[in-house]
């Protein structure tokens, strides 16, 4: 009997001790109460789908079973993940490419419905990362333009507002590009160190034998290809909610200043709150795909109906455009039919569920994010209004962590120039967003990025091969929490991680 | 292989049991008929010979149509140009059944694919046999070049610019030199390429040579691309380290395989791209097979790939199918799958039956570019709509069987 109790002691110890993983056999026979489950790990409500393979991005909202609307959101994967080629070519549907891009495919760069990457030293793997291009030195016309939402920047003289680095046959790419980086090793208070990439962006301008240079005061933007899960959810979060963390001159002291970026739509020919891409510069899942057709594949769209060659780009504008297709006639390449399937499939790129949302280590690691300051940008949870066009996104509890608005980030992540000198907080970039502020990004399916593409890497320009990498590059707003992260011990860290990697 | 038959029936006889309203207290014979289980082990080593019969029945026809267009090349005159036509037309049917199997997962990426020399990737390898969209103006851009045409150019020049698109191999290039492009939109009629594009003595500019070496390299690596594939898959496979029979066998995930590829090739590839995308848009190049107008074969052989996978049958083989384990663990859910796939059955007939008949037959392009209220329009678009509705079912499916989702992504598919 004696031994008995023993062994159940010991058992009981190791029990409460809070193993952190499900894989280990938990041989304690006295029953623990059950965490209590609420709807936390349902990141993205109804919509959220179980998956945690390297298709976990790929799946439609869980709760969608009409099946006209099924069959659309399979047409937009159709044309999400299929190349489109140069213009002419028997796909009619599918042609038009460039003259000048970035990638074919949409899928090329948000790869596997997930993010894309920084190329490494020495890589020529430009392939998910393109660069946005943008003059400081404005008129005050221009300045004001952008102020009030009517003018996104100014673009390079010679490249326009965006690098592309590939063409289709006959027409000279941009530039050629290739990367370094600088190691920067960061030291926590107990020792442990982490090595930092500060990349070094090298452009060769291809058209600089034209005559065509860079302006001197043109700054670049990096931008790798965001995830795509989730979007429709963050699209219908309440502009209210957004606005109400909205605190541009910090008149509560917290040290954080969110701002919303109001940019202009072409949609509704107005004013609109930004949401989407790095700096919240589209407004919808339409409008951002529609820009993105335009600028990252040189196919024009009934939003963009002129191609984006420039007018010093004579061979651009010569390459045979892919307009209307073999049965119907409209004046641009993308039809109406696969706009709107693609914007429809952006809505509805479902977030797969938590694993370990109420394990005792994430539970730490979340109540350690909050102390950290992490959750006063990265905000938690909303409930998306309702939407008759998207009824499965509508009224859902959600856990983004994100609160959808600017922030400035520091110099160290600032927009560059040719010379990699950072811009400044006053350099207006793109719309209301400065060169140093980025738009808080969404933090749900963090954990399984890697899974779904080992290749993937984080932060704007993906200079961050890890999670920890990223929180350790956070400064301006983010400063103070970062430098509170430097001051955790390992257990914390692991805790923070254990957080983190279960999104 | 395995005889469903017997596996289903065990036949005993049990002697020696009174009958209960039998005064005389005879012994009486009676013949117990019980079913026998199916393991999931059955379904596994039947879906490995359903296989390799179905990529053994792609390669001999291949080698048909290679044989073809052999004399084709030797007498470059229209009825041998039929011919090859027609053989070509023959090795859709195995091959599209094949398709099942296409998909890269877990089980073929990580798994040391190469370490027998094989290929070490499917999607890969699919790439380089059926891709699809394919823009023809990069093959005759090779055909008005002049580099040698052999096997390392046109697989150099396969996704040449990083475009997938730039399609150089496999069977749509061979399609395309056999029929050329298909300039009657949603009208009747498929590419018409004259004999006289590969005739080199009345030649009516200078490329013939350079098509019929095109076409025939393109024809000899198909037949090597099936072969290698073949032999991932036969008996010797399956018990040989580093195959796709052997990986499948090994894995856990098979079972999630077989469910992920029906789901795949049902849902995103049938009802999505093969045939949604062409009603919906109304565009006719959206149909696969564009060049010759043989997409109602392709869909309709595609399809039976699903029910192949389902039922655990090819041709000759009637073994265990993952139906059979669905059956077991809960018939509702099995039984609704079944008669949907008979329903479906029925449409995708009706669209191939439509394309092959003598009398005003429609192929899919036509199909395409039908009104709403048209007999074969309303066909494919209700094939569609179950085809998606069967997406439901699937998942019913994987619960009672307690299956995970496993990625059929390879390349740049996510699904």
């Amino acid at each position: 009997m004696k031994q008995l109790f023993i062994i159940t002691a010991i058992l009981f110890l190791s029990g409460c001790g809070g193993s952190s993983s499900n894989n280990e056999p938990n041989p304690d026979p006295t029953p623990q109460p059950e965490p209590e489950m609420t709807n936390e790990h349902l990141s993205g409500g109804d919509t959220s789908v179980a998956d945690s393979s390297a298709d976990a991005f790929s799946s439609r909202s869980n709760n969608m079973t009409d099946t006209s609307r099924i069959a659309t959101f399979e047409l937009g994967d159709d044309f999400f993940q299929n190349p489109w080629v140069a213009g002419s070519a028997s796909t009619s549907s599918r042609d038009g490419l460039g003259g000048l891009f970035n990638n074919n495919a949409c899928q090329d760069c948000h790869i596997r419905d997930g993010r894309g990457h920084a190329p490494n030293e020495g890589s020529t793997d430009f392939n998910s990362i393109l660069f946005r291009a943008a003059r400081t030195q404005i008129s005050h016309a221009q300045q004001a333009q952008m102020l009030n939402s009517s003018l996104a920047n100014v673009p390079d003289s010679a490249v326009g507002g965006q690098l592309q680095q590939a063409a289709v046959a006959g027409v000279l790419p941009e530039v050629e590009l290739s990367v370094t980086y600088e190691e920067r090793v960061v030291t926590f208070a107990d020792g442990y160190q982490v090595s930092l990439r500060d990349p070094k962006w090298h452009f060769i301008n291809l058209h600089e034998a034209q005559g065509h240079y860079f302006d001197e005061d043109t700054l670049f933007s990096a931008r790798v290809a965001p995830p795509m899960i989730g979007l429709g959810l963050l699209a219908l979060i309440a502009e209210t909610d957004i606005l109400a963390k909205q605190d541009i001159n910090d008149s509560n002291g917290d040290g954080i200043s969110g701002k919303a970026n109001y940019v202009w739509s072409i949609n509704n020919q107005d004013v609109a709150l930004g949401r989407f891409g790095w700096k919240a510069g589209q407004p919808s899942l339409l409008e951002q795909s529609a820009g993105a057709f335009l600028n990252d594949m040189g196919l024009t769209s009934r939003l963009h109906q002129n191609e984006s060659c420039l007018s010093h780009q004579t061979d651009c504008q010569q390459t045979p455009n892919g307009n209307g297709d073999s049965v119907n006639d409209y004046d641009y390449e993308v039809s109406d039919t696969v706009l709107d399937a693609i914007a429809l499939y952006s809505h509805h790129l479902s977030v797969p569920q938590r694993q370990n949302a109420y394990d005792d280590d994430v539970k730490r690691g979340k109540a350690l994010f909050i102390t950290l300051g992490c959750q006063q940008c990265h905000t938690e949870s909303y409930t998306t209004e309702y939407s008759a066009e998207h009824p499965e996104l509508s009224a859902q509890k959600i856990f983004p962590y994100t609160d959808m608005l600017l922030h400035d980030m520091g110099e160290d992540l600032a927009d560059f120039t040719r010379a990699n000198t950072p811009g400044s907080n006053e350099n207006l970039y793109e719309f209301l967003a400065t060169a140093t502020e980025w738009r808080t990004p969404p933090l749900w399916g963090l954990g399984k990025t890697k899974t779904v593409d080992p290749d993937a890497t984080f932060l704007h320009d993906g200079r961050a091969r890890t999670i920890m990498e990223a929180v350790l590059w956070h400064g301006g707003e983010a400063e103070t929490s970062k430098q509170k992260v430097l001051a955790l011990n390992a257990s914390e860290r692991e805790d923070l991680l254990a957080f983190l990697n279960d999104l | 292989m395995f005889n469903k038959k017997m596996s289903l029936l065990a036949i005993s006889v049990s002697a020696g049991l009174l009958a209960a309203c039998n005064s005389d207290s005879e012994e009486k014979e009676v013949v117990i008929i019980e079913p026998v289980e199916i393991t999931a082990e059955q379904v596994k080593s039947n879906y490995v010979a359903m296989a390799y019969a179905a990529y053994s029945d792609s390669l001999t026809t291949a080698k048909a149509l290679q044989t073809a267009v052999d004399a084709f090349i030797a007498s470059p005159m229209e009825e041998n140009l039929a011919a090859a036509k027609a053989a070509y037309k023959e090795a859709r049917i195995p091959y599209q059944q094949s398709e099942i199997m296409r998909w890269d997962t877990s089980i073929t990426l990580e798994s040391n694919l190469d370490q027998n020399g094989g290929p070490t990737s499917v999607d890969e390898w699919e790439g380089q046999v059926n891709a699809w969209p394919l823009d023809e103006n990069h093959i005759d851009s090779i055909i008005a070049g002049e580099e040698v045409i052999n096997q390392e150019l046109l697989l150099a020049q396969n996704g040449a610019n990083d475009n997938e698109a730039n399609v150089t191999t496999g069977v749509h290039a061979i399609e395309y030199m056999l029929w050329g492009a298909d300039t009657h939109g949603t009208e009747a009629g498929a590419g018409e390429r004259p004999a006289i594009d590969f005739n080199v003595d009345g030649c009516l500019d200078t490329l013939c040579q350079r098509r019929l070496d095109y076409l025939k390299t393109a024809t000899d690596l198909l037949v090597d691309d099936l072969t290698a594939m073949q032999a991932e898959w036969s008996e010797q496979a399956a018990t040989t380290a580093g195959t796709l029979a052997y990986n499948f066998l090994q894995s856990e995930n098979s079972l999630d395989y077989i469910i992920g590829s029906i789901h795949a090739m049902a849902t995103d590839e049938l009802a999505g791209a093969r045939m949604n995308s062409g009603l919906t848009l109304g565009d006719p190049e959206e149909e696969h097979d564009c060049f010759s107008d043989l997409s109602h074969v392709a869909i309709y052989y595609n399809y039976q790939g699903v029910k192949n996978a389902f039922y655990g049958s090819y041709g000759t083989i009637d073994g265990a199918g993952i139906g059979d384990l669905i059956k077991q663990a809960d018939e509702t859910t099995y039984t609704d799958l079944h008669v949907a796939f008979e329903s479906i059955e029925q449409h995708m007939k009706a669209i191939l039956d439509a394309g092959e008949r003598d009398e005003n037959p429609v192929k899919f392009d036509q199909i395409i570019g039908q009104a709403s209220t048209d007999t074969e329009r309303q066909i494919a678009e209700t094939a569609v709509e179950e085809l998606i509705e069967l997406d439901q079912k699937i998942k019913a499916a994987v619960q009672v069987l307690s299956l995970n989702p496993i990625d059929t992504s390879g390349g740049g598919d996510g699904d």
